[in-house]
């Protein structure tokens, strides 16, 4: 009973959301007839309304144990804590679709009822937005739906949920993340909507900057988690692998940073506002393409759906359709947009201008890394893999212009260009500690490090240097500092420098021990002291002791390794000995035929100066969205 | 913005969505891989205790079956060779990764398809061959690995990629 | 030749490492060897996982590969012969560092891409 009415009311908001769009399509475009309006204003909300209510007995489905719909019962199982029953509902495609959709709609609605009504442009707002969410509703429902029955024998118990996703971190990584994709639509829907409307009036950037920062800070926060999960759950010691479906959360990413610079750029001295809306579109296309990619399964990665041509012929057409539109509008009506003034050389708006071009260039750059192999797979039939060393590669020199860029527009002066001397004599010092520590490194580090490592450390350096610098002289001589932009480039430059840092400093062991046996060298003794089984409700598991000697310091770490009786899963669990500097981190391998064990020890360095960087970035940004009221 | 670069701006997305498109309708046909690999060295026992070499099937067709007691989808492909065996194509067993005993039970229990079956108990040689699991079938020719199929062997695998060497 | 060389490596591994170091499976002559033998397992991909390095599988046959390649080490081959080794078996995705030779639209695409929008847009005025 409850998953019919579920899915009816998603079909009513569906049906709300079409009609909501026709009526507006069918009104006068001349007259701004009130009536009509407020009608589509309110199917528009009566169909959010009814959205979250669906949402909301869905949620009672999946903690009521209902598996006569099926994909609760594929996806969450009776022994499972409430939060992760909950959470079971983002695992897989067709959950997580509904939830993306949920917050797309909750965004928007709160986003249209806050706009002026009167303003000419609210009625292309609905218009676009009902559109957008109408495309999804329709795939979700028609391919995707996640209320299909499993009838009249319904299973007595769900299907496990694979091990690795019994996580805090992946229960509120997808959320944030969505927030963050969904939150562009905002401004996506207010650039079409002033493109179509055509009259160009000032001032559109302000109605939509406060909520593209929010948007950003909770992207930034949703890449952030991923990141943290990989780092603590797959026990390999990495946090990021530039796995495709890594870059297409990346991709939007970097233009949503570019789109904030810009039209930060177009509210302080009204320029570069064809950049500014250009941005504004790509994010949100390029987060609707990583939906794509990540749920058609047509590239390889760890973490995609599975593949099924059908649902992602049909996501490539939505895609393609609002690319269509929102560009098209873009390509054909911006030409009548006119900027207040000519950008001076050398002055801030310039560098905005030429990081602009930076930041698209990296975005390209990463969908270059993604669709490669493709080409070379369905051309010319050779198999090639991008990964690290490619990406790693290309954006070495793009970081260094980057903090160049940083270092040159912090001193750059709005509409006046630059003094030469004055900003170069203020670089001196920082550009002096950054060679001076990067040289330190390389020559005492025992291995040799890499030139991308170097450029890595140096430009980490030199915007913590120069931003510390800055600090100085506004403690000194109260001299003006941008308080947000100080923040987010300081973490920025400390993810850079700790991004290096633990790639130069990292080091691993790998050991077999059997019980009661030692491992000595000169730095530290490492004793396997027990290993226990255990039986649990889902799954068996071995218990390692390890006891480590390290600069007179004694830790025990127990890892494990648990085998799940459903799937027959093995995961590995690692233990990790954090301190500020770096973690230990060790990892059960496997039994050999000797008895003895095969262990993974890795001393991480900064990785938790790499978590508190991005919280950085997002601090610098809530302080500037609490500045603009 | 002049009238020529305007159209970038669809061609750019249009020209990605076909490209897409194409992808997605590809997808779906994996074949198997041609190779020109020489057969490499090795000198390991067989399960029935001779000691074989790679001198001794250097010459002469076969298929090479990588396979073990603790492989499901083995069971699985099991008949399709025992077809095989009886239409005459010698198939040379690679037993991989696998306590003797059990590959040695697993065959009296199930048949064997094999003319003989090496254990390659460390998997050395399957390193050497490029084996990533079991099942996977290699096609051996005159010394020469020429296929190589990942995965459970049927009747369609066969006539599409090995047929036409027997 | 791989395989009786490598039973030829593992007396000669045992003659040398008898004591303390016994429990440290990947033990080098040096740490330019060490260095070596992480990078090369950070570059090549995993034949059975659809995604991933030798240093992040835990998969069978990244142990082998992982285990040959430190032996190819410590018997001084050098990175490009142990890719060629892996390569001929497992093809030409198994390097996730691709040949700047054969893939120059891959390597030079990002750089001509940057310096094309720096003088179109870059240097504009009324942008």
């Amino acid at each position: 009973m409850i998953p019919e009415i579920s899915h009816l009311l998603t079909i009513l908001a569906a049906g709300l959301f079409l009609f909501s769009f026709l009526v507006i399509l069918s009104s006068n475009a001349l007259s701004s007839n009130d009536s009509i309006i407020r009608l589509s204003l309110n199917c528009f909300n009566a169909a959010t309304i009814f959205l979250i209510s669906a949402f909301i007995l869905y949620v009672y489905l999946a903690v009521m144990d209902d598996f006569s719909v099926k994909y609760i019962a594929m996806h969450s199982n009776s022994d499972l804590p409430i939060f992760y029953k909950i959470s079971s509902i983002w695992s897989s495609h067709e959950g997580s679709m509904f939830l993306w959709i949920l917050f797309l709609s909750i965004w928007l609605w709160l986003f249209v009822n806050r706009l002026d009504t009167q303003s000419n442009l609210f009625r292309y707002v609905i218009f676009f937005s009902a559109m957008v969410l109408l495309f999804f509703l329709l795939f979700l429902l028609v391919t995707s739906s996640p209320f299909e029955r499993i009838l009249p024998l319904a299973p007595i118990n769900g299907g496990d949920i694979n091990p690795v996703l019994q996580d805090p971190a992946l229960v509120i990584h997808p959320p944030m993340l969505y927030l963050g994709y969904v939150g562009f639509a905002v401004p996506f829907v207010y650039i079409c909507a002033y493109l179509a409307d055509g009259e160009f009036r000032q001032g559109w950037e302000t109605i939509i900057q406060k909520w593209s920062l929010y948007a950003w800070a909770f992207l930034t926060l949703g890449i952030g988690l991923g990141s943290w999960w990989a780092y603590y759950e797959l026990g390999w010691g990495g946090y990021w692998f530039w796995d495709p479906v890594e870059n297409v959360a990346l991709m939007p990413w970097l233009a949503a940073t570019a789109f904030t610079h810009s039209i930060h750029a177009s509210t302080k001295s009204g320029v570069l506002k064809s950049w500014t809306l250009f941005l504004g579109l790509s994010v949100f296309i390029l987060s609707l393409f990583g939906a794509f990619i990540v749920r058609s399964g047509i590239i390889d990665s760890v973490h995609s759906f599975a593949n099924d041509p059908q649902r992602g012929l049909t996501l490539l057409l939505i895609t393609g359709v609002i690319a269509l539109i929102s560009f098209g509008l873009f390509s054909f009506r911006s030409t009548k947009i006119v900027n207040s003034r000519l950008v001076v050389s050398g002055s801030k708006e310039s560098f905005l201008s030429l990081n602009n071009i930076l930041m698209i260039t990296s975005v390209f750059s990463v969908f270059l890394g993604v669709i490669y192999p493709l080409i070379t797979q369905y051309f010319y039939s050779t198999k090639v893999s991008i990964g690290p060393p490619y990406y790693n590669t290309i954006f070495a020199p793009l970081i260094f212009i980057a903090a160049c860029f940083i270092a040159l527009s912090v001193e750059s002066k709005w509409q006046r260009k630059w003094k030469v001397t004055e900003t170069l004599s203020k670089l001196g010092i920082p550009i002096l500690i950054s060679c001076f520590l990067t040289f330190i490194v390389q020559s005492l580090h025992q291995y040799s490090v890499s030139l991308i490592q170097m450029i890595g450390l140096f430009s980490g350096i030199f915007i913590i240097s120069i931003y510390a610098f800055k600090l100085l002289m506004n403690s000194v001589n109260r001299e003006f500092i941008n308080w947000s932009s100080a923040v987010s480039h300081l973490g920025f430059g400390l993810l850079l420098f700790s991004i290096a840092g633990n790639s130069i400093f990292s080091y691993e062991k790998n050991l077999k021990l059997n019980v009661n046996e030692e491992y000595i060298s000169e730095e530290l003794e490492i004793s396997f002291d027990d290993l226990s089984l255990q039986d649990e409700s889902n799954h068996q598991r071995i218990i390692a002791q390890i006891n480590m000697k390290i600069h007179d310091k004694v830790i025990s770490f127990s890892p494990e390794k648990r085998k799940y009786f459903t799937r027959g899963q093995v995961t590995s669990e690692t233990d990790i000995e954090a301190t500020f500097l770096r973690d230990i981190y060790i990892n059960i391998g496997e039994q050999l035929d000797d008895g003895s064990w095969t262990f993974r020890v890795q001393f991480n360095y900064l990785i938790k100066w790499i978590w508190f960087s991005v919280l950085l970035m997002i601090l610098g940004i809530l302080i500037r969205s609490r500045a603009m009221v | 913005m002049k009238s020529k670069i305007r159209y970038i701006f669809l061609l750019v997305p249009i020209s990605i969505i076909v490209f897409f498109a194409y992808v997605i309708s590809q997808s779906q046909n994996e074949a198997s891989q041609p190779l020109n690999l020489e057969l490499p060295e090795f000198q390991l026992q067989t399960l029935d205790d001779k000691t074989l070499s790679e001198k001794d099937i250097s010459s002469g067709t076969y298929l090479i079956n990588v396979w073990a007691s603790w492989c499901i989808t083995c069971r699985v492909e099991h008949p399709f060779l025992i077809d095989l065996k009886d239409k005459g194509v010698p198939i040379i067993g690679l037993n991989y990764k696998d306590n003797k005993d059990d590959a040695i039970n697993w065959l009296k229990n199930f048949k064997s398809p094999y003319e003989i079956s090496i254990h390659d108990f460390y998997g050395t040689l399957a390193l050497d061959l490029g084996v990533t699991g079991a099942p996977e079938t290699y096609l051996l020719k005159d010394g020469i690995i020429v296929r190589r199929h990942i995965g459970e062997l049927n009747i369609e695998k066969w006539r599409q990629d090995f047929a036409e060497f027997f | 030749m791989q395989s009786f060389s490598r039973k030829y490596l593992i007396v000669l591994f045992f003659l040398f490492h008898l004591d303390l170091s016994a429990n440290d499976i990947y033990e080098f002559k040096d740490s330019y060897q060490e260095q070596r033998f992480f990078s090369l397992i950070d570059e090549i991909r995993c034949p059975k996982c659809t995604s991933g390095s030798l240093a992040s599988s835990d998969a069978p046959v990244s142990k082998d590969l992982k285990d040959r390649i430190y032996f190819m080490i410590l018997d001084e081959k050098s990175d490009q012969e142990i890719k060629d080794f892996v390569i001929q078996r497992y093809g030409k995705q198994s390097d996730y560092n691709p040949s700047f030779s054969e893939n120059l639209f891959l390597w030079l695409m990002p750089l001509i891409f940057f310096i094309s929008f720096v003088i179109f847009f870059g240097l504009k005025k009324r942008i």
